[in-house]
């Protein structure tokens, strides 16, 4: 088994002591759960806890239990945990599942100058579109919410479950992305009315500038460029509200009290993912945490004698059943060893797909790892139990 | 249903991890042996497709991955499609000047404004994959294509990507990119050209995600393709699970390294069957679900998937033809 720190923090200690932990990782390594069983840990430890993802489907719903999920926090049935063993007077755990178009809207409430401002922006054909149906604005919004709930100081700490990796980037450069979308520059264009700054363009403007509109024109048409321009000059006054808070949640996230923990699975694809991850977070300088292997096949050698005792038997399966003084059929001890044999190279490719991956990414984090369980991880007694691999007892 | 190998698009998606581009690069063999010379375009900054084939990244350009030389078999080329070359180079193809392209895309402001325009780049990918199902090759001068396997994005971004058309259509109304669009979505949409296959594991969450995947995809009008259930765990022991059971209640307590291996040997074989009948399990919730054919797939036991493995996967995705 890894050590529980290597000189840094341990997961123990962001979860007594952290105001966010984000949990980044490839799709399908039990990310949501992962961050569902930290969470359900905070809570046991007497703290209130919220835990968000901006995944689209419902998984989190799934492993909470809950059937679901709105853009509003939803708190878990004090009874529910205390069947789960958790019993702190003090804590809380609730859970989110963001709702892009809703956070959106809200933000615009918040911002507008007035109510018809709102109004205008709420039913302006563009805004609808991107607050919507495109993606990347989730990214957006994930960030803005997190801030908004670490605003109301409601929570001691927020853990947020992110999209998957190839979706990285996009995340940690929501705050960056928005404040370029709502640049002055962007906005001193596309508040010109588009026809006059294609004719006035080469007095007015650079060449460049009247030339990036006929060429706009071209490709997208007139009208997508008017419903910009007028959801543009429709925030008119509230970007630099949008800036500001652009930049605080940046801030945030790097701030002291934000850690990040990178989950995967041993499978050779999840740990190229992971080590290109890594590399990202530490170029954002992120503060970084540690690592969560989850789905490890466990090594059932590793004890002091027990591969000689396993060729041994290996020889004579007969052998397997007399030491468990069972009575069973030769064939089955025969096949007993053969799937022995079959799980135990699961488990040899995993524990050389995790020593790679500590190669790759060397440093004062953290490691943990999780066994790969029979059956799906998917309410809270087994949250619980995924919860004795991932902290000290 | 028709054979899935005679349409120009197949898209591979359902949730990460499922296996979306092993099964999309055993689906280009299974069709490179029928003779079907196909194209499989991923998408990212992280090439996953030709190291499965032993061979270098392919990049936006492309290349051949897998030579073909078996009788009545062709080539299967790939290529790695990202937002950023997609967009130059259909801005270079529309404004047919370089230095145009540099004027415009190369200006601070637009290039601020590309980044951060919501939907552009799933717009781009999606043109991207239309102008290949439309003029099938690599280069001008380059070898032709039957087929183009897309594999897509995970769940939620894949289904933000095949959306992204219609939303284009329903903001411009009309125009030069109206009818781009439009184009995207006619070929999208259409069950003769075009099948939308969902990936999914055996397991509770990947299988509530396929479900909700197939309801979604089946509102926005896409053409149902098959639903591939990757990793099944094999029944090592088809009539013993039960005994098995019974043998982990009376074992012994372990006091020696042979007694614990023999435990371990043990809980392995139960683990095994309980695997198994999970598996078992998920597939019959989907079949209840979901109306389209399944194909089922073994658990691979290798370190990764090379060659040999997507041989054996691709007899499993034979079915794609029928």
């Amino acid at each position: 088994m890894m050590a529980a720190a290597d000189g840094g923090v341990s997961l123990d200690d962001l979860v007594r002591t952290k105001k966010v932990i984000v949990c980044v990782g490839s799709g399908g390594v039990g990310k949501t759960t992962m961050s569902a069983a930290i969470a359900l840990k905070a809570a046991e430890l007497g703290r209130r806890v919220c835990v968000l993802t901006i995944d689209p489907a419902k998984r989190l719903a799934n492993a909470l239990g809950l059937a679901e999920l709105g853009n509003r926090e939803a708190r878990v049935a004090t009874d529910r945990l205390e069947q789960a063993g958790v019993e702190h007077p003090a804590g809380q755990l609730w859970a989110l599942m963001l709702d892009a178009k809703r956070t959106w809207d809200d933000l615009v409430r918040r911002f507008a100058l007035d109510a018809e401002q709102a109004t205008r922006i709420l039913a302006n054909r563009y805004y609808q579109q991107i607050s919507s149906a495109l993606a990347g604005s989730q990214e957006f919004m994930a960030m803005e919410k997190l801030y908004e709930l670490h605003e109301s100081g409601r929570f001691d700490v927020l853990v947020l479950d992110t999209p998957p990796t190839r979706h990285a980037l996009d995340f940690l450069d929501a705050p960056q992305k928005m404040m370029g979308f709502m640049d002055e520059g962007v906005l001193k264009v596309l508040l010109a009315p588009p026809r006059m700054a294609g004719k006035l363009g080469f007095g007015f403007l650079k060449g460049s500038t009247a030339m990036m509109f006929t060429m706009l024109e071209r490709i997208t048409g007139f009208e997508v460029l008017r419903d910009i321009s007028d959801f543009v000059r429709s925030f008119g006054g509230m970007h630099a509200g949008f800036r500001e808070r652009a930049r605080t949640v940046e801030a945030f996230l790097r701030a002291d009290g934000s850690s990040f923990v990178l989950v995967t699975s041993p499978a050779p694809s999840a740990v190229e993912e992971a080590e290109y991850l890594f590399r990202k977070v530490t170029e954002y300088r992120m503060a970084f945490g540690g690592f969560i292997v989850n789905r490890v096949h466990p090594d059932a050698l590793d004890e002091a004698g027990a591969g000689e005792a396993w060729r041994r038997l290996k020889d004579r399966p007969a052998g397997i059943l007399e030491s468990l003084g069972v009575a069973g059929s030769l064939p089955l001890a025969e096949r007993m060893a053969e799937n022995f044999d079959r799980v135990q190279m699961l488990a040899e490719m995993d524990a050389a797909q995790i020593a790679r991956l500590q190669r790759a990414c060397p440093g004062p984090q953290f490691w943990r790892t999780v066994p790969a369980f029979d059956l799906d991880v998917h309410d809270l007694s087994a949250l619980a139990r995924v919860n004795r691999y991932l902290f000290a007892r | 249903m028709a054979n899935l190998f005679d349409r120009r698009l197949l898209i591979f998606t359902g949730k990460g991890g499922a296996g979306k581009s092993t099964v999309a690069a055993a689906a280009a063999v299974a069709a490179a042996r029928r003779g079907k010379r196909v194209l499989i375009v991923e998408i990212g900054d992280h090439e996953r497709i030709p190291p499965m084939f032993e061979a270098p990244d392919a990049g936006y350009a492309g290349a051949r991955v897998h030579a073909g030389r078996a009788p009545g078999s062709a080539p299967i080329w790939s290529m790695c499609l990202t937002a950023h070359e997609a967009l130059h180079e259909f801005a270079v193809r529309s404004m047919k000047f370089e230095k145009l392209y540099s004027a415009v895309f190369e200006n601070r402001v637009m290039r601020q404004f590309t980044a951060a325009a919501p939907g552009l780049d799933e717009l781009t990918i999606m043109g991207k994959i239309e102008f290949l199902c439309r003029e099938p090759r690599l280069s001008a001068k380059g070898p032709s294509f039957d087929l183009v396997i897309f594999d897509a994005p995970a769940t939620g971004h894949g289904l933000a990507l095949f959306g992204v058309p219609k939303t284009a259509m329903s903001m411009t109304r009309m125009g030069p990119l109206h009818a781009k669009a439009e184009r995207m979505w006619h070929l999208l949409s259409d069950p003769a050209r075009t099948a939308l296959n969902i990936v999914a594991l055996p397991e509770e969450m990947p299988v509530n995600e396929a479900i909700d995947l197939h309801e979604a995809a089946e509102q926005m009008g896409l053409p149902r393709g098959k639903v591939v259930v990757n990793g099944v765990y094999p029944d090592f022991f088809p009539d013993e699970h039960d005994e098995l059971r019974r043998m982990r209640e009376e074992a012994l307590p372990s006091s020696s390294p042979a007694a614990r291996v023999s435990r371990a040997a043990l809980d392995r074989a139960v683990a095994s069957a309980v695997r198994r009948e999970e598996h078992e399990h998920m597939i019959e919730t989907l079949a209840r679900a979901l109306p389209q054919e399944r194909i089922v797939l073994p658990w691979i036991f290798a370190p990764r998937i090379g060659p040999a493995e997507l041989e054996t996967l691709a007899d499993g995705l034979e079915a794609l033809q029928g």
